[in-house]
């Protein structure tokens, strides 16, 4: 317990969930969280818990652990789920609403990325602000400026502005500060998600060699390549709690197989359509039928939905948007359904195997009620729903990409047949 | 390892000592902050810092040319009225320029801090930084305006002497009085950019509320009691004319008037305190 540099106990977050409102014909949040600051400030009335449940977030809930000098602590979870909260409660940035955590020593942070501090000062007083919020005397400051300067390769711009250097350094900077300023805890936030591979490599070298020198880091990612090689040990948190925590391949192997097994789906929501049809609910299913998060690149997979139709005399399809970033890749159609009393279909549609390519795909199912025209002439359709699934590469040499050195590039990547034939 | 500083982070705020006390453990990044906010308003623009110079020049010239020249106000100070009216607006200037400034100082820094902890408290406080600077302007622009009424009329329109110093509190009392309006309505304007707008129509109304343009004297005596409760910038102003070119001063009035100041002073710094906590939230 003593020997801790940081220790967190029962903390726990919750975020009051504001439902905007429309002011004049604006929809703004700003009302319902005012009235909640001022009610915590002037009135000072404790949570009704009871009453409010429904309008709170628990961004974390009942969080412990305890990170040793020399530590370096690998934070995993999906988006959401509360890592960035817990990091921003440790620098201090958000108060928690329970619990407790004792720091020993000088914590620095960076927990959004691009420093971008204060871009009309120059890299060498942006050195010094840090410093001085981590409360670092100026004079050690000074004295890790030329390292830090050396490790960020900001020296030959040290006295100009930050906003003349090069776009990407201002995040080099940033990490460099934060590595060599000489504080007792790091918290870094995703520092990971940006720069080219040799600035990965650099943070990741910086990461261990201050590890090594009794910095604890806690550490952020979603590079499991990244946790594994530089983590000791990794906390998995899901919808705020500790699902795990414990020695670094133990836990991250939990943790993409239950990313693998699509539990960690978005919760369909409800939607309130008083329509004659209904979508109910979109997925990803694996070859065997089973929901998916993801789907291997060599492999089929469908995308299922149900559909609730309860009118009979409409006629429904499905159509299925494929998008990837914010290109619409192609559209399918399901046969058309129909029942004479309220019924619910499933369909699904297949994907070959060998046809996506390994990226981050988003699939919009909507219903679309056929001969039916709303009162402006439109197709009567439902509001779409959004499913993101990623296709991932785990066998190179069975994939298209077998005799491919470098990234997969594409919007898919299908396996198609070559013909081949000598003519001379 | 033991000689390291150790943070504690709990569920409720911290107590107002502790917080009082981070701010001076903080007191090094007043600077950096005063700085950016100073150089937030030049940013983009062309004259650049020259505007921070510019901006409360202009009203004085338009004020001393209208109430000279187009509608002549007597003062019955026996000092010509640009002196008269200086002498009471570089104070009042604080207050009219802090409103101006203070409820967008924090959506100013917003992101450094979303980025890093520091006393949210110093924000407003390095709020005054531009003001002060105005402020400091002013006082230029006054000597000027003495120093060319004395050149006109042969007789210095100063009271020179110990009083001279009684201007020290009233400026201290304008501060405050901005720092009173202006942190509610920082914290406010981080939910709707409406206030910043309403804040200043109200300053320039108030200034009309305040004897500035006009002397004490052209309220009713009977009157004159509410002004001072409820518009701690009279006696401020008053004080400040007091102490630059003499005439009388009511101390009761005074007394009553700084009372009223730090009541709502104390009131809105526990405000800003307790709902500092809270502010995280919201960024």
């Amino acid at each position: 317990m003593t020997s801790a540099r940081v220790s967190v106990r029962n903390v726990s977050k919750v975020f009051p969930r504001h439902k905007a409102t429309r002011v004049r014909g604006i929809a703004t949040d700003g009302w319902p969280a005012l009235r909640d600051l001022l009610r915590k400030t002037i009135v000072r009335r404790e949570r009704e818990r009871a009453r409010h449940q429904r309008d709170q977030l628990w961004a974390l809930d009942n969080v412990s652990f305890d990170v040793a000098p020399g530590e370096i602590v690998g934070i995993v979870g999906r988006n959401g789920a509360g890592k960035s909260t817990l990091l921003k409660i440790l620098a201090r940035v958000l108060s928690p609403t329970a619990g407790h955590i004792r720091i020993h020593g000088r914590v620095v942070s960076m927990l959004e990325l691009g420093i971008g501090f204060a871009p009309d000062l120059t890299v060498r007083q942006n050195i010094q602000i840090q410093g001085r919020l981590a409360g670092i005397p100026g004079k050690r400051v000074l004295a890790s400026e030329e390292r830090i300067l050396e490790l960020s390769g900001m020296a030959p711009f040290r006295d100009s502005p930050l906003r003349l250097c090069p776009s990407g350094s201002a995040v080099q900077l940033g990490f460099a500060t934060m590595m060599g300023l000489g504080a007792e805890v790091v918290l870094a936030d995703e520092v990971l998600a940006v720069g080219d591979a040799a600035f990965r490599r650099m943070c990741e070298e910086q990461v261990e060699a201050v590890g090594a020198s009794g910095v604890s880091v806690l550490f952020v990612s979603h590079d499991m390549a990244a946790i594994r090689r530089i983590c000791s040990r990794v906390i998995w948190i899901d919808h705020g709690r500790i699902v795990q925590i414990g020695p670094t391949d133990e836990v991250v192997n939990a943790y993409t197989t239950e990313l693998l097994a699509g539990r960690l789906l978005p919760p369909l929501d409800g939607d309130a359509l008083a329509a004659s049809c209904r979508l109910l609910a979109a997925r990803l299913l694996d070859d065997n039928h089973a929901p998916v998060g993801a789907l291997p690149i060599t492999n089929a997979g469908y995308l299922d939905c149900l559909v609730r139709v309860s009118r009979p005399d409409v006629s429904v399809v499905v159509d299925i948007d494929l998008w990837l970033e914010e290109h619409h890749l192609f559209t399918v159609t399901s046969p058309p359904m129909h029942a004479p009393q309220a019924t619910t279909f499933r369909t699904a549609v297949r994907i070959p195997g060998d046809f996506f390519n390994e990226q981050q795909y988003q699939a919009r199912f909507r219903v679309r009620a056929l001969g039916h025209l709303d009162a402006a002439g439109a197709p009567t359709i439902t509001p779409e729903e959004r499913l993101d699934f990623r296709v991932i590469n785990v066998q190179r040499q069975q994939s298209v990409w077998n005799e491919w050195t470098g990234t997969s590039k594409g919007f898919i990547s299908p396996r198609l047949t070559w013909r081949l034939s000598r003519v001379q | 390892m033991s000689a390291q500083p150790t943070i504690v982070i709990e569920a409720r705020p911290d107590t107002i000592g502790a917080r009082l006390r981070s701010l001076w453990q903080y007191r090094a990044f007043l600077g950096f902050l005063s700085k950016e906010i100073v150089m937030r308003r030049a940013r983009g623009t062309l004259l650049g810092f020259w505007w921070v110079l510019l901006r409360p020049l202009m009203p004085v010239v338009t004020l001393i040319f209208t109430f000279t020249s187009v509608k002549p106000v007597e003062t019955s100070a026996g000092v010509p009225y640009s002196v008269f009216f200086l002498s009471g607006y570089i104070t009042w200037r604080i207050f009219q320029s802090a409103l101006n400034f203070l409820p967008r100082t924090m959506t100013w820094t917003q992101s450094i801090m979303r980025r890093a902890y520091f006393p949210r408290l110093l924000v407003p406080i390095a709020g005054l930084a531009p003001t002060l600077i105005e402020f400091a302007l002013l006082l230029v622009a006054f000597a000027v305006v003495v120093a060319s009424a004395w050149w006109n009329d042969g007789q210095l329109p100063l009271r020179v002497g110990w009083q001279m110093l009684a201007l020290v509190p009233a400026v201290i009392g304008a501060l405050m009085f901005a720092l009173t309006i202006g942190m509610p309505t920082a914290v406010v304007a981080l939910f709707f950019r409406d206030v910043r707008y309403a804040i200043r129509s109200f300053a320039g109304v108030f200034m009309f509320l305040t004897p500035v343009v006009y002397p004490v004297t052209f309220i009713p005596e009977q009157y004159r009691w509410a002004m001072y409760a409820f518009n701690p910038m009279a006696a401020i102003v008053e004080l400040s004319r007091w102490a630059l070119i003499g005439g009388t001063l009511n101390m009761e009035y005074l007394a009553l008037s700084f009372a009223t100041n730090i009541v709502l002073f104390a009131a809105s710094v526990a405000f800003f305190l307790r709902a500092e906590a809270y502010l995280g939230d919201q960024l």
